[in-house]
């Protein structure tokens, strides 16, 4: 008897579940997933989430507003799953975007295998987009037997995030950023407090009990890649020649450069990322990419945080990282969709200035970078002088989510103290040579 | 005669009508596990010995080499002992508190069922709720460091710690799931006639003694079956990891061979290489059930 | 006399120390528990003050307003959409796994037919295979089929797992054969038996066999994950995962999104806890 009580309150309980949950479903998809009601149905993914995803979800919302003929179903995706998520639908035939942003390092992963289309190029011919525009290298990155691949959206670097008051403290000025290795090193220990308030070069200093660090390494292969360039490697040269660096002697300075900084200068070990305890004055000094700017600009106190280039460190040259976020299309899109979206692509090419100003990243587009910008984000002209003066674009590679999961998992295991540099960069090294057979 | 030959043809037709029913009950599921589970077992053989790349669309019969690529694939080998460690930290881990458990929950009766409710409700929890949870909880500024500093501790970095992380999510892994082995050891317990207990205790035995001497034989088909099936269960590990620590770090010090398996298989689409990992895999677990077998169950028989 | 005393002094130690021990248990496993239920209820700038609070001072509700009213700059949230994934997939594959094997459990107790105890072990040889080694056939089996991508891929494939065979088949077997022989002379045909006499008389054991189909389906992890691809095709631990990573920093809703999707199991689990935990006891099943 009971048994059947029991039974009928499961089958109540998932029906109820059920028919609960149905007409809010019906809201959903409405609501979420499509914008716009035309008839011509462009499936857009994003990885432009978080606060840096609204200013390409406003300029989205507001083509399909202009173009009432077009539905686009947009997605936004996080990076740490998107390049899966790419490769799983490009492996099931189906369900893939129509366009999807990538960065341009990732690039020859779907180009090479002909899963994305010349579609810059056919742009060009068009006349919808100017080739001039962009800058040269960038395009050149994205080519492939002298076609355009993707069209570049944005072209950004990485710099050096100060906590202006902690700064202050160390009597520091900001007219006088870092110069050379050393110097940053000695700013380091000049922003390093502990609990007692000494720092490193005061008498009695306890490093057990830190209670201000002076730099937070993110993402390592946002902070430490650039000092590979600077001195002079990189972690694979260009393919086809796809030559491994990162086991060579330059390559292991500069990461030895930033494994001292870990363990003999306090410097916070990279896990987590501690943008909050920057705002809280827990740590002085942040290196990062150019998309950190939309947080601390909407989370700040005024004028606390401040932007430096990123610092000359290495023997060879000062320089910075470069990425673009760029817009791809898929080989197999049906013509009339392709129409729409090269539309898509130039409306958002030509509105790309408004996605400056929100997330800090500058266009492609070399003319929507005017002056005026300077006035409107903090780091806009510090970061656009220091990538036209010696900023490097991150190496690319037909297997880059195999290559960059290797490097990640190395600078993890180096910096948290399992490995040396050198067992580490020599380990990386051999990984990616198998990789990249 | 002649109705006996009546009979047996009556028998007949109702045997034949009896076995075509029985094929037909079976039919559904026979077709479904035709298709989802044996079609799938033959051709994880047959992935193992193939070239497949799926995202450059290349398929060509191999041979062993998949077996060499593995033999000589660093990552392999570190991901198989991180899965090793884990299984043995989490299963000892597991039986030890379980079976403390049960023995407490066999003991007493006002509150039992509360009791034993509570402390099984973990299992009932999907891994994406046990993994933010525990993420949240193991993080520097999380609950369990709050604990500690309560003691003046200055706590952890859990998850970021090569040497904590793997016994981190060996912890978690024992929230989630000791209950239950916790009611199958106190089944067993049930089991056991009192009438043992009391013997033992006529003869004067402690309660060390009897649970060494008694109870523990007692339920060693349990505990048998418990490590072998926890084993063989937490050497698959892969949501844990791939939810508290970024697929396998700091490094590769969280990296397990289930995670190898997959990034391989749905990050690089190497589907030939990770199946050929995948029987390995396989196939070393076999050999450690067999040994577990072996090694416990011989003295079973007494 | 005083070792009369003496043993019932210790008795009660005994009982007081094993007391102490599961209470100690018990708060280990609720601490955590009631520490997430508190931050789902807190404003964010609450959560990421230090020390950690356990109870909310203010509590709100924001966080569960928020994550049911999906707005475009977080489209990942769309948990309704998730929890409909769940629940219909869930519900049809139970439904599924009941019918198709408590037909085979039928045939393998009830009827006889040449190669049944072949069958029944050749079918049980099953058990022996670990989850990892189908994970990319099975894989490769929906590219195939065209059901990356889709709840089919989610629906179909538990209909194939022996445990339910095997569970069903015992319960029949338990079954007096009186009641099939009464049928029999009643002119009921073999369908017409398993239909109106077994099923009915096996109730708890269908119940049973549901409540775990619906567990093991709603938290599966790994092949949701590995089959589908769109956000508006997730199941909720799924979505919940992928929401984590993007979102790290919105932890009061990625709480409450946690105790959203823990509650219908949690549910079920009270109501049905009896026999959930009768039957982890006489099976052996439902751990991990």
């Amino acid at each position: 008897m009971q048994t059947r009580k029991l039974s009928r309150i499961l089958l109540a309980v998932m029906i109820l579940l059920l028919v609960g949950a149905l007409p809010l479903m019906a809201q959903d998809e409405g609501e979420v997933q499509e914008l716009g009601t035309g008839e011509i149905e462009i499936n857009f993914w994003s990885g432009l989430g978080g606060p840096d995803g609204q200013s390409m979800t406003d300029l989205v919302t507001r083509f399909v507003e202009e173009n009432p003929e077009v539905t686009i179903n947009y997605q936004i995706l996080g990076w740490g799953t998107f390049f899966d998520k790419l490769s799983a639908a490009i492996v099931a035939g189906s369900g893939g975007p129509d366009l999807m942003t990538l960065w341009h390092s990732v690039v020859p992963q779907y180009a090479l295998t002909g899963h994305i289309m010349p579609v810059a190029e056919q742009m060009f011919n068009l006349g919808m987009l100017d080739k001039d525009d962009f800058s040269p290298a960038l395009l050149d990155s994205v080519s492939f037997d002298g076609e355009t691949y993707p069209v570049p959206f944005d072209n950004y670097g990485s710099g050096l995030y100060v906590n202006t008051r902690l700064l202050e403290r160390a009597g520091i000025s900001f007219d006088d950023p870092p110069e050379n290795g050393e110097e940053f090193i000695e700013y380091l220990r000049r922003l390093t407090w502990d609990e007692n308030g000494n720092t490193p070069n005061d008498d009695g200093f306890d490093a057990e009990n830190i209670a201000v660090w002076p730099l937070s390494i993110g993402w390592n292969r946002v902070t430490v890649t650039p000092a590979l360039y600077q001195w002079g490697t990189d972690v694979v040269t260009p393919a086809p020649e796809a030559e491994v660096l990162i086991d060579n002697e330059a390559a292991k300075a500069a990461v030895q450069y930033f494994h001292d900084m870990v363990f003999e200068h306090h410097a916070l070990p990279g896990v987590n990322w501690n943008g909050e305890l920057m705002l809280n004055d827990g740590i002085a000094m942040y290196l990062d990419g150019a998309w950190t700017y939309n947080f601390y600009n909407t989370n700040m106190e005024d004028g606390q945080i401040a932007f430096w280039p990123y610092p000359r460190l290495g023997p060879e040259r000062g320089s910075t990282i470069m990425w673009a976020h760029t817009l791809a299309v898929t080989s197999n899109i049906e013509p009339d969709v392709l129409d729409a979206t090269m539309r898509l692509i130039q409306f958002l090419s030509d509105n790309s200035r408004e996605h400056s100003i929100k997330t800090g990243m500058p266009s492609a587009r070399l003319s929507l970078r005017d002056a005026e910008l300077a006035d409107l984000i903090w780091t806009f002209d510090t970061l656009t002088t220091q990538m036209a003066a010696e900023g490097v674009p991150e190496y690319q590679s037909e297997r880059f989510t195999e290559v960059e999961n290797i490097m990640g998992a190395a600078y993890s295991s180096i910096f948290t103290g399992q490995q040396t540099v050198e067992e580490g960069l020599d380990d990386a090294a051999q990984r990616i040579r198998r990789a990249l057979r | 005669m002649k109705r006996q030959a009546a009979n047996a043809s009556w028998t007949l037709t109702n045997k034949r009508r009896e076995a075509l029913a029985g094929y037909l009950f079976l039919a559904p599921y026979l077709g479904f596990f035709l298709v989802f589970l044996a079609g799938p077992v033959i051709s994880a053989f047959v992935t193992a010995f193939v070239e497949w790349e799926l995202l450059r669309g290349t398929y060509r019969f191999i041979g062993l080499e998949n077996f060499q690529l593995i033999m000589e694939d660093d990552l392999f080998w570190i991901a198989l002992g991180n899965s090793l460690y884990f299984a043995v930290m989490t299963t000892v881990g597991n039986v030890v508190v379980a079976l403390f458990a049960a023995l407490a929950l066999k003991s007493i009766r006002l509150g039992h069922t509360v009791f034993r409710v509570v402390m099984y409700a973990p299992v009932v929890l999907s891994i994406s709720v046990i993994g933010i949870i525990f993420s949240r909880l193991l993080a520097p500024f999380g609950l369990l460091n709050a604990g500690l500093e309560l003691f003046g501790h200055n706590g952890f970095d859990y998850l970021a710690d090569p040497n904590l992380v793997l016994p981190s999510l060996s912890l978690t892994t024992i929230w989630w799931g000791f209950g239950f082995p916790m009611l199958i050891f106190l089944a067993a317990l049930y089991a056991v006639p009192e009438t043992l207990y009391e013997a033992a205790r006529i003869d004067g035995a402690g309660r060390r003694q009897i649970l060494w001497r008694v109870t523990l034989p007692l339920i060693r088909p349990a505990l048998l079956f418990i490590i072998v099936t926890q084993f063989i269960a937490h050497i698959q590990v892969f949501g844990q990891p791939y939810i508290m620590t970024n697929g396998g770090g700091p490094g590769y010090s969280s990296y397990t061979i289930v995670l190898h398996i997959y990034r391989n298989a749905f990050s690089y689409y190497h589907m030939g290489y990770a199946g050929a990992m995948a029987l390995t895999l396989g196939v070393v677990m076999f050999i450690f059930a067999l040994v577990q077998f072996r090694l416990l169950g011989r003295y079973t028989e007494y | 006399m005083q070792s009369d005393s003496r043993n019932i002094l210790n008795k009660r130690l005994s009982k007081l120390a094993t007391y102490a021990f599961l209470t100690i248990l018990l708060l280990i496993v609720l601490f955590p528990t009631v520490w997430v239920v508190g931050q789902s209820f807190m404003p964010e700038e609450q959560i990421l003050k230090w020390p950690v609070q356990i109870i909310p001072s203010e509590p709100t509700l924001d966080n569960y307003i928020e994550i049911f009213t999906t707005k475009l700059s977080r489209q990942e949230l769309s948990l309704f959409r998730w929890l409909f994934n769940s629940v219909y997939v869930t519900t049809l594959s139970t439904i599924g796994v009941l019918l198709v094997t408590s037909m085979a459990g039928y045939a393998f107790a009830r009827l006889r037919f040449p190669g049944k105890q072949l069958l029944f072990f050749g079918l049980g040889a099953s058990f022996l295979v670990p989850g990892v080694m189908l994970l990319i056939p099975s894989f490769m089996l929906m590219r195939a089929l065209g059901w990356i991508d889709t709840h089919h891929a989610l629906i179909w494939p538990p209909l194939a797992g022996f445990f339910g065979v095997f569970f069903m088949r015992q319960f029949f077997l338990a079954i007096p054969s009186e009641l099939a022989e009464a049928a029999v002379i009643d002119g009921a045909s073999a369908f017409g038996i398993y239909w109106r006499v077994f099923l009915p008389l096996s109730r708890p054991a269908v119940a049973t066999l549901g409540i775990f189909t619906f567990l093991f389906i709603w938290n599966d992890f790994t092949w949701p994950l590995v089959v589908l691809n769109s956000d508006e095709m997730r199941t909720l631990p799924v979505g919940l995962v992928v929401f984590l990573g993007e979102y790290w920093s919105y932890q009061g809703i990625v709480m409450a999104g946690a105790v959203v999707s823990s509650a219908p199991v949690l549910i079920v689990y009270i109501i049905f806890q009896r026999q959930i935990t009768r039957a982890v006891m006489a099976t052996g099943f439902g751990g991990r």
